[in-house]
């Protein structure tokens, strides 16, 4: 609603632009107009005096060439951000939802059912993985949400959450962690289309050096997401699968 | 019988001595006009109350045409003419008379100025003060007229 009334304000804000320019120009051609048409009368109609076209006239034709170079200059732009947008490539972003959420059906420890996502569980030994996906791409909310719950009561000491991803030009591995129980890590695909890799390392000694390579994790969870067109996702951990 | 001549000077004698031998008499306030073609007049024949004045096309500023009354301005003063607006056309100098509306004919010598209106008019001011519009019917008449 707010982009399409700041659409709306884009518009006008042009328009008027446009209007005021060639009320402008109109305004200086009528006093030029005004000069010539007054100096052929003081010269005689002998003079060599060009005639010129009318200001209504000018105005009409000023308008429509406004309007005209307006539309082409849409058209180039919408061209050149197209093709930009092509060549655009979408990457996954991996976040973690802190409290600030806490009141919200994305805080911690309240999930459950969340409306517009399909819910799906994943238990390890001692972690249970809520996986909530979005049932219709593209939307204004996380395109994949994933929470990471303990099964016994003890304080798990750090997670590693890393997701992988890889197109025709590039591979990246994004990196979050959480020092508390519990939380909610939240996977935006932006718009990427292809194969995820989700991982989840728990170390349960909070003074574990997570950084280290030599530190092996407590325990590893592990989703493999195929994002295809139209949203669909398929994921063999979670028993999805997608002809 | 009386008659006014609209003729040219050279023709004017020959052609008034014909007419006074076969008994018609040459008067400017006659009703009846005999005139000559492509001839444009000099002078003009107005009332002013009573009184009958020769006015000189060259002294006229414009003429305006009211309901049955034709007016001539000239020299800051207003005449009564007794020919109508279209006959004044015919026989009125064209380089220098143009009509502007379908009530008045103007003296190109005596525009002051000319402003343009938005829509398609101009708006003339006459030396003598009076200001005078040139309506959208005869817009492209008077630009073509001025070459403007």
């Amino acid at each position: 609603m707010g982009a399409s009334k700041a659409g709306l304000i884009g518009v006008f804000v042009l328009l008027l632009i446009v209007v005021l320019t060639v009320a402008a120009a109109f305004m200086i051609y009528k006093a030029a107009y005004k000069r010539k048409i007054n100096r052929r009368l003081a010269e005689g109609r002998e003079a060599e005096i060009k005639p010129m076209m009318s200001p209504v006239k000018f105005v009409v034709i000023t308008l429509l060439s406004a309007l005209g170079a307006l539309f082409l200059l849409w058209i180039i732009l919408l061209a050149v951000f197209a093709a930009d947008k092509q060549k655009m490539v979408h990457y996954p972003t991996l976040y973690t939802i802190d409290e600030s959420l806490e009141n919200s059906p994305l805080s911690r420890n309240e999930y459950g059912e969340i409306k517009g996502y399909r819910h799906y569980t994943k238990e390890y030994e001692k972690v249970l993985l809520d996986v909530y996906i979005q049932e219709s791409f593209p939307g204004p909310f996380p395109s994949v949400m994933i929470s990471v719950k303990s099964r016994e009561s003890f304080d798990y000491g750090k997670m590693k959450a890393e997701v992988s991803f890889g197109n025709k030009n590039r591979t990246g591995i994004l990196y979050g962690s959480r020092e508390e129980e519990g939380g909610l890590l939240v996977l935006d695909n932006g718009g990427y289309k292809g194969d995820i890799t989700f991982t989840c390392d728990l170390f349960y000694d909070k003074n574990a050096v997570t950084m280290e390579p030599d530190v092996s994790p407590d325990e590893s969870c592990r989703l493999d997401l195929s994002i295809k067109e139209a949203g669909v996702v398929a994921c063999p951990q979670l028993g999805i699968t997608v002809e | 019988m009386k008659i006014r001549l609209l003729v040219s000077d050279e023709h004017y004698d020959a052609i008034a001595a014909e007419l006074i031998k076969k008994g018609i008499d040459i008067d400017d306030d006659a009703e009846l006009i005999l005139s000559e073609k492509n001839v444009t007049v000099t002078h003009l024949i107005a009332r002013r109350g009573d009184e009958i004045y020769r006015l000189e096309t060259k002294d006229i500023s414009h003429i305006e045409s009211f309901a049955h009354d034709i007016a001539a301005y000239c020299g800051g003063e207003e005449y009564r003419l007794s020919e109508p607006l279209r006959r004044l056309c015919e026989i009125l100098d064209p380089k220098e008379f143009i009509r502007v509306s379908n009530s008045v004919i103007v003296s190109v010598s005596h525009i002051k100025s000319i402003r343009p209106a938005l829509s398609q008019k101009f708006t003339l001011t006459m030396k003598n003060g009076a200001k005078v519009d040139v309506t959208r019917t005869y817009y492209y008449i008077f630009k073509e007229f001025l070459g403007i």
